[in-house]
């Protein structure tokens, strides 16, 4: 991973002696709430319904394990000794005290690690296929062009009071893990005829309110212009977009009041200033960033054999965990696994303090040391060797981190809702509490096949219902909690927003109305067809009349 | 007349304000976008945040000063403009007036900005230690100081 230098820690410093001073003036009354508040954002920090909330930065989802054990150490300091992994792959902590913020930080900094930038009207966290550099079906690495992004995009001066938040992600495989077309700039790296390096963009994508698929702006555009483009965009947007009405801000908005046509000849013409500038990226600067994320000291191993000694264990429920939560690897002799945080104890993304250091421990033992968050709320050791798995199955489950449902249904997707968060109309922890215990059925979720569940607890899709296969949505009525189911929701391959199903439910009855659409898929499914294929088969109609009927 | 920081020193300000209701802007007076449109041959202008810079771009060598009149600290567009000049190749005064915070100075000098009007809210040497608050940054740089301390290459 990359590894800082002493200017990357200088500037981690700065930072944190910087926000001391700001915490201190607002404390002493210098600074109001409404000059506090974008300064303290775009240092993660929220004020919340019971307590402040932090949100910590994890570039791209990466972690070393001294990260971990840091991150247990501050919940254990400073919170109530669990942490939370929220779908940008950063963690959350719920309970911090304002005034000991500053503290925290400069422990953060020890670590190289750091809130920069996790909230706020700027460009956030860069996010991407939590299986970057070991998925076999990548085409590039994405991560040094996601550092690439974080260094350019960290403490930018001219971005930092954008119009509304920034998102981008970054996909470099066949498959997208990364959500690209919901995100504000999406971006597929991938190689023309040539064999030369470039990336596709799309913008105004994303979720919220106003739930948008992100459009092509550029098919192909070289690798060495990366930089100086999202430079064009951004200031293209920071100059149009709309401040008059924060619902309106985003650039979707600018991007469809535009239209596509219009907003790129309005990139063009910034870009064909900036284009082969200082941000130009040559080749000895891609190469010293990926010199970052060479590949893990592998042994060379026989697959065969391999596999031979995996075929030992014939316990069933390691075998099961084994299909679900592990999967190929570039390199033969090595799987990449899923380690669920979707225990029945915990809120979906919630992991305690001894459950980081275990991680940390196992990270070591099994996986060079290093771990990672993902978009479904998930933690992944990327690097273990198959002969492993089983010891390092045995050791998860101790921890209540082998629930092995990755990519079924209970492995929902949950915003934190009415119990953490003073925007929410209704609470979404129950919800997928109510859901998990209902199909407690490992078989049965098993013969359902791949299903994605995301709840929101409003609008504001922090749970990504939108692009859930099914989809659950907190609604306020006359100040009683309901909720709104779609289906259909896709994130990768043509991806598609939920279609509403029909009038809202109180909270009790969503257990049932997702068992009613579950059976009528079972009768309605040829052969070995995908829940989401079913839908989009089919339509919703049956499935209305089935829960509604 | 209020103080101005330029340069590193407290100058009083030498420039009148801009006046909308100004028939003609007087000799050192600075005119609104709307003015300098009527009379090109102003030498200082102000711009408003939803202004559009592009217009002076056609006769920077005119220009003495160009104040980015700063109406809410939120509103981030008085960073591209001051960018945007700077990349059009003015040279002379570009100050940041109006409603920003002390935290913003030293981003709005990176982006070229060279002068701050001071008003009450901020005090004069946490402003200076503000724009020493960073020694390093990641993104290239707009002149050759801080291209020592860049960090991108
Ligand atoms: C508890 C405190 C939280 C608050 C106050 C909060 C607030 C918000 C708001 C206001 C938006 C909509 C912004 C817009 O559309 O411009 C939003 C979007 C979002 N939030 Fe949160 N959020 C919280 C927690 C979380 C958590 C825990 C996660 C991850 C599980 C998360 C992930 C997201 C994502 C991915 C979006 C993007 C939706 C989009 O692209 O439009 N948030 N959040
Ligand atoms: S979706 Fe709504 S309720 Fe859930 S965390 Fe986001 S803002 Fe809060």
């Amino acid at each position: 991973m990359y590894t800082y230098n002493a200017n990357d820690r200088q500037l981690l410093s700065e930072r944190v002696t910087q926000f001391r001073g700001q915490m201190q003036r607002y404390l002493e009354g210098e600074l109001g709430e409404e000059q506090f508040r974008p300064l303290r954002l775009q240092n993660g920090l929220y004020i919340q319904r019971k307590a402040p909330m932090l949100r910590i930065a994890v570039p791209y989802g990466l972690l070393s394990s001294q990260q971990l054990r840091k991150l247990a150490s501050l919940t254990r300091d400073y919170d109530k000794g669990y942490a939370h992994v929220s779908t940008r792959q950063n963690f959350q902590l719920n309970w911090p005290e304002l005034e000991r913020v500053p503290d925290l930080l400069g422990e953060l900094a020890e670590v190289d690690m750091h809130c920069i930038q996790t909230s706020g009207n700027c460009i956030r966290n860069t996010t991407t296929d939590q299986f970057a550099g070991v998925s076999p079906d990548e085409v590039v690495d994405p991560r040094p062009y996601c550092e690439l992004i974080r260094q350019w995009s960290t403490l930018h001066p001219e971005f930092a009071f954008l119009p509304r938040k920034f998102k981008i992600a970054v996909c470099g495989s066949q498959s997208d893990r990364a959500a690209i077309y919901s995100h504000d700039i999406g971006l597929a790296l991938q190689h023309d005829r040539q064999g030369n390096l470039g990336v596709q963009v799309l913008v105004g994508g994303g979720l919220g309110r106003t739930p948008v698929i992100g459009s092509e702006i550029e098919s192909w555009l070289d690798i060495k212009h990366l930089l100086s483009y999202l430079e064009a965009v951004l200031r293209v947007y920071n100059q149009l977009g709309r401040r008059d009405n924060k619902y309106k801000a985003r650039i979707k908005i600018l991007v469809r009041a535009m239209g596509v046509d219009k907003f790129r000849e309005a990139v063009h013409r910034e870009w064909s200033k900036l284009k082969d500038g200082d941000n130009t990226l040559t080749e000895k600067r891609i190469e010293d960033v990926r010199a970052h994320f060479r590949a893990m000291p592998y042994e060379q191993l026989d697959a065969t054999a391999e596999a031979a000694l995996l075929a030992q264990h014939d316990d069933p429920i390691f075998k099961n965990w084994l299909k679900r939560n592990t999967r190929g690897h570039k390199v033969a002799g090595y799987r990449a696994v899923t380690v669920a945080l979707k225990h029945r104890d915990l809120a979906p993304g919630d992991i305690t303090a001894d459950q980081l250091d275990h991680l940390a421990e196992l990270a070591d033992r099994f996986s060079f040391s290093e771990a990672r968050t993902t978009h479904h709320q998930n933690m992944v050791l990327a690097d273990v060797r198959e002969r492993d798995l089983h010891d390092l199955w045995t050791a998860l489950q101790k921890a209540n981190l082998a629930t092995a449902n990755a990519g079924y249904l209970t492995d929902m997707i949950c915003c934190p809702g009415g119990d953490f968060c003073s925007l929410a109309n209704a609470k979404s922890i129950p919800v997928s509490d109510a859901i998990r215990d209902r199909f407690d059925d490992l078989d049965y979720l098993y013969d359902l096949g791949p299903i994605e569940l995301n709840i929101s607890g409003c609008m504001n899709a922090c749970g990504h219902h939108h692009i859930g296969h099914i989809g659950i949505l907190g609604v306020d009525k006359k100040g009683k909690e309901f909720f709104q189911v779609s289906l259909g929701g896709r994130q990768a391959e043509s991806p598609k927003i939920g279609k509403i199903l029909g009038p809202s439910f109180g909270a009790s009855e969503i257990p049932e109305v997702i068992a009613k659409i579950l059976e009528r898929y079972v009768e309605l499914r040829q052969e070995d067809e995908l829940f989401i294929d079913t839908i989009h088969r089919v339509g919703i109609e049956p499935f209305k009349e089935r829960v509604y009927g | 007349m209020g103080k101005v920081w330029k340069d590193g020193d407290i100058i009083e300000n030498p420039w009148t304000a801009a006046d909308a209701n100004n028939e003609g802007v007087p000799s050192r007076g600075v005119g609104t976008l709307d003015q300098w449109r009527a009379d090109p041959t102003l030498t200082a202008v102000e711009i408003k945040s939803d202004e559009d810079v592009s217009d002076l771009t056609q006769s920077l060598d005119q220009l003495r000063l160009v104040v980015l009149k700063i109406e809410d600290f939120n509103d981030g567009r008085s960073f591209s403009q001051a960018r945007h000049l700077r990349e059009a190749g003015f040279t002379g005064e570009l100050r940041a007036a109006g409603n920003f915070l002390q935290d913003q100075v030293q981003y709005l000098q990176r982006c070229g900005v060279d002068a701050f009007e001071l008003s009450a809210d901020i005090k004069i040497s946490a402003m200076e230690a503000a724009l020493s608050e960073f020694s390093v940054s990641y993104q290239m740089p707009l002149d050759e100081r801080s291209a020592e301390i860049s960090l991108a290459r």
